[in-house]
């Protein structure tokens, strides 16, 4: 098991050099000149663009980081294989850069947002645990009962629903509708997290996001525990137990419960990771300071330091996060406890 | 065995009436009917299958595939999902009281402690995410109340019972770490955890090499005397239950058509679905070049069985009135019966039944002839 963990943390290395060269690439590749991102409208003193320039690895410094100029006073541009250099060197001493608009280290900005992300994330989960799990075993336990109609029309909508308009509707109803109907004594939040000028428990907001958040994943996860379900239950060693004298309860939450999980366990594990990555669409309806806005954010104001940051710090987790989801698998799957060998 | 003295049984067995007191058949299956309702039609899978079970006593039951035996076994053991199935007819006793309207929970106390089963597929048949002494250990601790420790001791003595080398160690494995037949043995262990009266053992060497099958069959004749349950072995080859079976029932398409002691079936049959069968058998005696000769044709769909006998459409020796008239269950000897129109006709058996089928097989005739005697 240990042997398998510290293979998979090797295989992270090819992943990331790989996506730090897309990353680095795709920022070389769009046009615009960095320093006049940085500067906005303001025009620059020479003096100023060329610390930032040498500041950037754009030109050539010597050791005390000052610009080296060629024969004719010119700077010398840096190579990019020398600024993918410094990049990751940067990197790997824990040093994203910093944001061209706020002037403050990227890696700042996401230690502030990243906690609201998690926590989005930490309770959209937890709706999708309970009530993804909860809806597909009862619908596979009661099959063509009222509950399993429901639950499978409901999925279906869901499914269908882009959540960025769920997202607009729960806001509608219980945000303004709901506010008007009970006269402004009853509404739920509709953006942002809570904070000391918020009229709300800070708790109260994340019930709106976190809906439409899991709305969807909620929704395959219902499905594939219904039919994960449905088909352990018609499985040979259900009937063994079955035959050994099992009432259905015991049947169901022994048996048929563990082998049926393991499915659902990897989809959920993943759509946590992808949840950790920042829902963009949801945060940016429900204006929530997560780490998703601070991307989108950057991406439309050309602020690469954070995009390229943000982008690394998503593939890390996800990575980190896909790595656990194969862990708990094999706990929940001995057929697959990693360097078992097989006997007999 | 044992685990379990005597007399320590639920008290739900108790009310059934131990097997002390009751001085009757084990288990009585009489004129059972169980038949499955689908939109092609109405499948008579079980329609009409008689049979008595004696403490010790080992029943075979032989047929083809799609004769219904295992839809027989597991309507005894209330596994039939109703609908599709339904219960045309009939009653099955088990010491003497009907089980078959038993309240669900009456039934699962039943279950695994009265009546056992071992199927068919020992490789999809335990739970792959359990441990092996979890899954043996199960039935004690839901009928008899053992303890989690108590249970794992028990899986490990039932473990080495049935032949596991190094149980203490293998009680923590898990399925995918045993082989077929070591499953097999897993699944012996499992049945036999709660002493049960019957053993229903469904075809548990088919999907084993040979010779394993033979291991697995020896293990459960021994246990069998050590334990004292019956069993009863469905199986589709006559040649399995030939060493061991005191009865065997021969099915047809959902019926039975002969059924005897085990010599009466192999040496005085009367119904030529049963000749066929013998003459089925694979001769294991190199010497003889016998050649095997299977029965033509493929048994009918169960939704539309023959109007007469549902054998006659590949019967050799069919006369007019086999496709008019269904025949009668006919007794030839005491209990044993043939539903044949010929079954009374001395001259049609004798002129047809093969000649003593398993000639040379002398350890059988000589050790069967002890073991009815022994208990007789
Ligand atoms: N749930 C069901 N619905 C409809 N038909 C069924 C059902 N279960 C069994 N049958 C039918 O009942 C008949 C008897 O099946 P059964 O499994 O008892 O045969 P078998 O003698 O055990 O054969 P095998 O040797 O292949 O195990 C088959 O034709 C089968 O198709
Ligand atoms: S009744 Fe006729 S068809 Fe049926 S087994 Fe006997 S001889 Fe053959
Ligand atoms: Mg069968």
């Amino acid at each position: 098991m240990l042997k398998y963990i510290l293979k998979r943390i090797l295989q992270f290395i090819p992943v990331f050099i790989g996506v730090t060269v897309i990353l680095f690439a795709l920022t070389n590749i769009v046009p615009g000149d960095p320093i006049k991102l940085i500067a906005g409208e303001k025009s620059l003193a020479p003096e100023v663009e060329l610390q930032l320039r040498a500041a950037n690895h754009l030109i050539k410094v010597d050791d005390q980081g000052l610009p080296i100029f060629d024969e004719n006073g010119n700077t010398i541009p840096e190579s990019t294989v020398a600024q993918y250099g410094y990049y990751i060197s940067d990197l790997l001493h824990g040093d994203l850069g910093e944001s061209y608009q706020k002037k403050v280290p990227v890696l700042d900005i996401f230690k502030d947002k990243y906690p609201y992300t998690i926590r989005l994330a930490a309770v959209a989960i937890v709706i999708e645990i309970i009530v993804g799990i909860g809806a597909g075993m009862i619908s596979a336990i009661k099959r063509y009962s009222f509950w399993d109609v429901l639950v499978t029309l409901s999925t279906s909508i869901l499914v269908a629903m882009p959540a960025f308009w769920l997202g607009m509707l729960l806001q509608l109803f219980f945000g303004i509708k709901l506010k008007e109907w009970t006269g402004g004594g009853f509404y739920m939040p509709m953006s942002g997290a809570g904070g000391a000028v918020s009229e709300f428990q800070s708790w109260m907001h994340y019930i709106l996001p976190a809906i439409t958040l899991a709305s969807v994943s909620t929704a395959y996860a219902a499905r594939i525990m219904r039919s994960q379900l449905l088909e352990t239950l018609n499985m040979d060693y259900i009937r063994t137990a079955i035959a050994k004298g099992l009432n259905s309860r015991q049947v169901i939450l022994k048996h048929a419960l563990k082998n049926a999980l393991i499915p659902v366990v990897t989809y959920i594990g993943i759509d946590f990771g992808s949840m950790l990555s920042g829902a963009i669409l949801t945060e940016t309806v429900f204006n929530w300071p997560g780490i998703g806005y601070e991307i989108y954010r950057a991406i439309t104001m050309r602020d690469w330091p954070v995009v390229m940051g943000g982008v690394t710090l998503v593939v890390v987790v996800v990575l980190v996060i896909s790595l656990i989801v194969d862990i708990s698998y094999a706990f929940l799957d001995p057929r697959i406890r990693y360097g078992n060998k097989k006997e007999n | 065995m044992a685990l379990l003295k005597k007399g320590e049984k639920t008290a739900e067995s108790q009310e059934l009436g131990s097997a002390e007191s009751y001085s009757g058949h084990l288990l009585e299956v009489d004129n059972l009917k169980m038949h499955f309702h689908t939109k092609d039609g109405i499948v008579k899978a079980v329609d009409g299958v008689s049979y008595t079970l004696d403490r010790g006593e080992t029943l075979g039951i032989v047929g083809e595939s799609g004769s219904g035996k295992s839809v027989t076994a597991m309507t005894i053991m209330g596994l039939i999902k109703m609908p599709p199935g339904k219960i045309e007819g009939g009653d099955v006793r088990y010491k003497g009281k009907s089980i078959l309207n038993l309240p669900e929970e009456k039934m699962r106390k039943l279950r695994g402690n009265d009546i056992a089963m071992i199927f068919q597929d020992p490789m999809s048949s335990l739970n792959p995410v359990y441990k092996i002494g979890d899954q043996v250990g199960e039935g004690l601790r839901i009928h008899k109340g053992y303890s989690k420790k108590e249970a794992k001791e028990a899986a490990i003595k039932l473990l080495d019972l049935v032949g596991i080398p190094n149980p203490s160690v293998r009680v923590n494995e898990y399925p995918h770490q045993f082989s077929g037949g070591m499953r097999q043995r897993v699944m012996i262990a499992m049945a036999l955890a709660c002493n049960p009266d019957i053993i229903i053992a469904d075809e548990p060497t088919t999907a084993l090499d040979v010779t394993i099958q033979a291991q697995i069959l020896e293990l459960m004749v021994e246990m069998q005397e050590k334990n004292g349950n019956a069993i009863i072995m469905i199986t589709h080859d006559l040649g399995v239950v030939a060493n061991m079976a005191d009865k065997i029932m021969v099915m047809y398409a959902g019926a039975p058509v002969e059924y005897g002691s085990a010599e009466e079936i192999f040496y005085e049959s009367h119904h030529p679905y049963t000749w066929g069968l013998i003459q089925s058998i694979p001769e294991q005696k190199m010497d003889e070049k016998k050649r095997l000769t299977p029965i033509k044709g493929n048994p009918p769909s169960l939704v539309d069985v023959p109007k007469g006998c549902s054998f006659s459409p590949r019967c050799p020796y069919a006369q007019a009135v086999c496709f008019d008239k269904r025949p009668e269950a006919l007794y030839v000897g005491e209990g044993h019966y043939c539903t044949c129109h010929f079954a009374l006709d001395n001259d049609f058996a004798n002129k047809f039944r093969p000649k003593s089928s398993r000639s040379g097989d002398t350890e059988f005739a000589t050790g069967e002839q002890e073991h009815v005697e022994g208990r007789a």
